[in-house]
């Protein structure tokens, strides 16, 4: 893969992840010799094997439409940073 | 024998038969803590005032005949398992100051068991690691050599008991987190099967890999804890709905007839000598005992380093998307506005290591890349499972080493995450397949510094892992790190019955 | 236009679930902010979630009014983005197997049935609500709503016009309503559309650059952005300029739309299989129950009052408007045997108290039974129109029978002859002068004495008797 630091400030950007140049240098520097090793993966014929994302056989895993009313509000706004009027409080959004 | 000595099984019954009381016995263990913590650094959180209560009431209830089966017996809980009340760190600065309003579900079970927490377990950062390194609150240094790392993620969970900080410990298990460091400490860890234990209320690394287990310092032990760590949970959908044969009672029926296949892909190159013999000791215990050993390939196994890290990374780049600063956790108190808000929080909450896998799991999600690296992981993890499917069409158990190599130096690894990864090169596969394997000690290298050997079952056989493992550790005997045989003075309290 | 509109609509509907749909917190509107929050709505850490049984039969139910193909195999998928209404940074919704695919709704323009195709239906979890105080330092955060189950029905190109693209929202509104899948409620945002929109020289096979307007709230916006947007299309390529691939955000109260983000800029979602819920395999039996529920649908129903009970198609469309209304003509025409009295009963009088309540409600207050009885009670002349009324509003919100009502309420019409003549000859005796007028031939006399003697006899007098003893008494004098 190009590992590059293109690739790293995009792939920052969608994690939004803040780098410093020298951490950007650093990822780049280690992403590129995992995806180097990871080459390894391209030579592999996986011809018509279909992927497998959850060894599970489970089905319907479900629960009935049932409502349990506990307000749970003020016990979990208090773990928050900044709360307001029962609110959590972000930066004005610019829409 | 030293109370710190003791199995759970031993502790439990005294406990009952009123022998031992719970505060005399959590008070031990305490001031062990006061001793050997600062050495090993297995605790992030110790609660001890809790902890000293709890065993108050729990020997009310003791004497009342009452109580559930681990009535009183202190243990601890990796610090990724959400506790009520008590700090969740994650070993993360993330979430330093993060105590949840809820339990997990294996912490609600062990309190309905009536063990005592004495507090929460130093651990890799979100559990991304093999070494313990990479943890906010600093390395756990292993008991049977303080330069040495302990092993990771589940690092704190393996050195506290090796150091005789708690009878027993949960930790969790995702590439190898539970299995490595039980290798490198010299204790018994089990990885069980995928849907066996809740995974609610554990904060997940990598959903469709991460799974909690025990790690205790004999395999009985491991048996009675994992009785009580498996059942079937609602609130995770990915929790198996089935009937766990009790295994405790099970452990000392014997291998006579097992079949046990060794893999030739995990006797390559690159596995150290030493490893490779002592493992083989353990064959041979088998044998003796009554199994039938043959060799087995499961080729696709050698590609599961690549595969797991792709899809754990993958996994874990959503799963940790959360940690904004809006509704818990670290906030950046630089941000102006709502980006910045996002992407210096996170560059400040998460460490090093934690960012790399960020980063390369966003990358392999990515457009352009989803497929030829994402989805093929998924093939090749297929395959993997496929392998193994057919090894166990002939075999009862795998065995295997855990790691190439006995635990090495703190910090000789930290510079290069693609050689920290390759230690995984053993224990990968079994997450990505879903399969329960258990460590048991085998023996020590020429360093003095423990060795494990690695069983490897079909989907909820840990009853015969416990058996093949118990055959094991009765031919090996058991590992007793030297901070464990190390007394405390008397007048730091050490308590002798 | 020179150009023909090609519209397509991705329409979001949250669903009258009682509770969300990964956990067990209510689906309430309008509660204080953050009531209706548990740890695993708000994403935190190692919580999972489960899914709501009853979310994936109302996303099939929707799926099967909508003529679609139902999938036995589904699964949920994660789409991850930042924003600060959305607690996980991802939203688990479906991506390549969505529960339902390839179905039509039809809709009637310019007296032609057109159909109009759907490509998918899939469920998702809605996000909360941004609140901007200006008094605040900065935005308020309210995830009430996170987590509450949406469906996205996601149509084909197939609507020529802004005005199509209205009806085939009202068709899908009407037949989520009829279906109890969704309230509907624009105003609170539990129904929402997208528009994708592009202009081609008509005759053209291939489809244009198209635009996509994001979260109209109302079918007047879908309508106004439609006109509006392909205006601006429109004088972009006279003016021999490209339109660019893009989101837009329509401003309602502007009457213009703006730039969100470019096609270069467009979002990577990384969609990948949820690991933390299993697949959903969707049985013959489970699907067959949910068949069961399916009631008959508006445009059915339209169809079968004009052709079997010989309703004029307008008032078909009335009593078709909510399935409330609907049920109610049908059950009471079926008690009373006349469908165009229960048409008229309901149109006239239900729908008008209806609407004069105070409070909005679907709700008509009153049963099948219970008009047919009243329908029955006047046809059959037992008792006034008049009282008929009178006995609609003591029915309305009781359960009582209107048979009991009748006599308690003593509206029964007065018949006693002997009755009928004294009131008569009392009401000839205080008015002489009409009867003066009436000898003089002034036909409106009779009309006055008839309301004189009505009156005496409290409206529960049969006018026809009444009318006729009255006149074989003027002519007698
Ligand atoms: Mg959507
Ligand atoms: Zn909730």
């Amino acid at each position: 893969m190009q590992a590059d630091e293109k690739t790293i400030s995009y792939v920052a950007n969608l994690a939004a992840l803040h780098l410093t140049q020298e951490e950007k240098e650093h990822y780049s520097r280690d992403l590129v010799a995992i995806m180097n090793y990871m080459e390894e993966l391209m030579a592999i014929d996986t011809g018509d094997v279909q992927p497998m994302e959850h060894v599970l056989s489970i089905r319907n895993a479900l629960r009935e439409d049932v409502a349990s009313n506990t307000d749970m509000r003020d016990k979990l706004l208090a773990v928050a940073p900044k709360t307001e009027e029962g609110c959590y409080l972000v930066p004005n959004v610019v829409e | 024998m030293e109370l710190h000595q003791m199995p759970v099984y031993v502790l439990a019954e005294k406990l009952k038969k009123k022998e031992l009381g719970a505060r005399e016995l959590t008070q031990a263990y305490l001031n062990r803590m006061q001793t050997f913590q600062p050495e090993v650094n297995a605790f992030i959180t110790v609660t001890e005032e809790k902890a000293l209560a709890k065993a108050e009431a729990l020997q009310k209830m003791l004497d009342n005949d009452q109580g559930g089966s681990l009535a009183g017996v202190p243990m601890a809980f990796k610090d990724n398992m959400c506790t009520e009340g008590v700090r969740t760190t994650c070993a993360s600065h993330m979430l330093e100051n993060f105590i949840p309003p809820y339990n997990a579900t294996v912490v609600e079970r062990f309190q309905s068991a009536g063990t005592i927490s004495l507090g929460k377990l130093n651990m890799d950062e979100f559990a991304m690691g093999s070494s313990n390194e990479n943890s906010f609150f600093g390395p756990v240094r292993n008991p049977w050599n303080g330069e040495k790392v302990s092993g990771g993620s589940s690092g704190g969970s393996a050195a506290a008991v090796s150091a005789g900080l708690a009878p027993f410990t949960l930790g969790s298990d995702t590439g190898g987190s539970i299995r490595l460091p039980a290798a490198f400490c010299g204790v018994v860890g089990m990885k069980p099967t995928y849907g066996a234990v809740s995974r609610f209320g554990l904060v997940a690394f990598a959903s469709s890999l991460d799974q909690i287990g025990p790690l205790t310092s004999n395999v009985k032990d491991c048996a009675l804890v994992l009785d009580t760590l498996m059942g079937y949970d609602p609130k995770d959908s990915t929790s198996a709905n089935v009937v766990h044969e009790a295994c405790f009672p099970a452990v000392t029926q014997g291998v006579q007839g097992m079949k046990i296949g060794l893999a030739i892909e995990y006797f390559g190159a690159g596995l150290n000598e030493e490893i490779k013999a002592s493992v083989y000791g353990a064959v041979k215990a088998l044998e003796n005992a009554g199994a039938i050993s043959g060799e087995c390939s499961v080729p696709a196994t050698e590609y599961g380093i690549s595969a797991y890290y792709l899809l754990s990374s993958a996994e874990a780049s959503a799963n940790l998307a959360r940690y904004d600063g809006i509704r818990y956790g670290h906030r950046s108190e630089a941000a102006t506005d709502m980006q910045e808000l996002y992407r210096f929080t996170r560059g400040e909450g998460f460490g090093r290591e934690v960012k790399n896998r960020i980063l390369l799991g966003t990358h392999a999600l990515s457009s352009g890349y989803h497929d030829a690296l994402y989805v093929k992981a998924l093939k090749v993890r297929r395959m993997i499972h496929d392998d193994f499917a057919k090894a166990f069409e002939t075999y009862d158990i795998l065995v295997s080493p855990v790691s190439p190599t006995t635990a090495y130096k703190i910090g000789e690894k930290t510079a290069d995450p693609l050689q920290m990864y390759l230690g995984d090169v053993y224990t990968v596969a079994v997450n990505l397949a879903g399969l329960p394997a258990l460590v048991v000690p085998c023996g020590v290298d020429a360093q003095g510094m423990p060795i494990g050997v690695q069983l490897i079952g079909k989907p909820f056989s840990e009853k015969k892992l416990l058996q093949a493992g118990y055959a094991i550790e009765a031919a090996l005997g058991q590992l007793v790190s030297p901070m464990a045989s190390q007394l405390l003075k008397q007048a730091e309290g050490s308590a002798r019955i | 236009m020179n150009h023909e509109i090609v519209i397509g609509l991705e329409i979001h509907a949250e669903l009258r679930t009682a509770s969300k749909v990964f956990c067990s917190c209510a689906n309430e509107f309008g509660v204080e902010p953050n009531r209706r929050t548990c740890p695993v709505c708000l994403g935190m850490p190692g919580t999972l979630p489960v899914m709501n049984k009853k979310a994936v039969s109302y996303a099939i139910k929707a799926g099967l009014a909508m003529n679609c193909t139902i999938s036995s195999f589904s699964k949920m998928d994660r789409k991850n983005y930042f924003y600060p209404d959305m607690c996980k940074a991802y939203q688990i919704s479906q991506f390549d197997l969505p529960f339902c695919r390839d179905g039509y709704v039809e809709i009637e323009i310019d007296g032609q049935k057109k159909r109009i195709g759907i490509e998918r239906i899939h469920l998702e979890e809605d996000a909360g609500k941004l609140n901007h105080d200006p008094f605040a330092q900065g935005t308020l955060v309210d995830y009430n709503r996170c987590g509450v189950p949406l469906i996205e029905i996601v149509s084909r190109p197939d609507m020529r016009s802004p005005e199509e693209a209205k009806l085939f929202m009202e068709a899908v509104k009407e037949i989520l309503e009829f279906t109890g899948v969704s309230d509907c409620k624009m105003q609170e945002g539990s129904l929402r559309a997208d528009v994708n929109l592009s202009l081609r020289p008509y005759g053209q096979k291939e489809f244009g650059t198209r635009t996509e307007m994001k979260n109209l709230n109302s079918l007047r916006a879908v309508l106004r952005a439609g006109y509006a947007e392909a205006a601006r299309q429109e004088a972009q390529i006279l003016a021999g300029k490209n339109i660019p691939q893009e989101t837009r955000r329509w401003d309602d109260n502007k009457g213009e739309s703006f730039s969100m983000r470019s096609k270069e800029e467009a979002m990577d979602y990384r969609y990948f299989p949820e690991p933390d819920l299993v697949p959903v395999v969707i049985n013959d039996a489970w699907l067959e129950a949910v068949r069961k529920e399916l009631p008959e649908l508006p445009q059915a129903r339209r169809v079968r009052y004009q052709e079997t009970l010989g309703i004029p198609a307008y008032d078909a469309t009335l009593l078709t408007s909510t399935i409330q209304i609907a049920d109610l003509f049908e059950s009471a025409a079926d008690i009373c045997g006349n469908a165009k009295a229960a048409s008229n009963w309901i149109m006239g009088e239900i729908l008008r108290r209806m609407k004069e309540q105070e409070e909005e409600s679907l709700e008509p207050g009153i049963s099948g039974p219970q008009l047919g009885t009243i329908i029955v009670l006047v046809e059959k002349g037992e008792i006034t129109q008049t009282s008929g009324k009178k006995l609609l509003d003591t029915v309305i919100g009781t359960e009582v029978d209107p048979n009991v009502l009748v006599d308690r309420l003593n509206l029964r019409i007065q018949r006693d002859e002997g009755a009928i003549t004294a009131v008569i000859a009392q009401v000839l005796e205080k008015n002489p002068q009409a009867i003066l007028d009436y000898q003089a031939g002034k036909g409106k006399a009779v009309g006055f004495l008839m309301g004189q003697a009505m009156g005496m006899l409290k409206g529960k007098g049969d006018p026809g008797q009444v009318k006729a003893a009255l006149e074989e008494k003027l002519k007698a004098l």
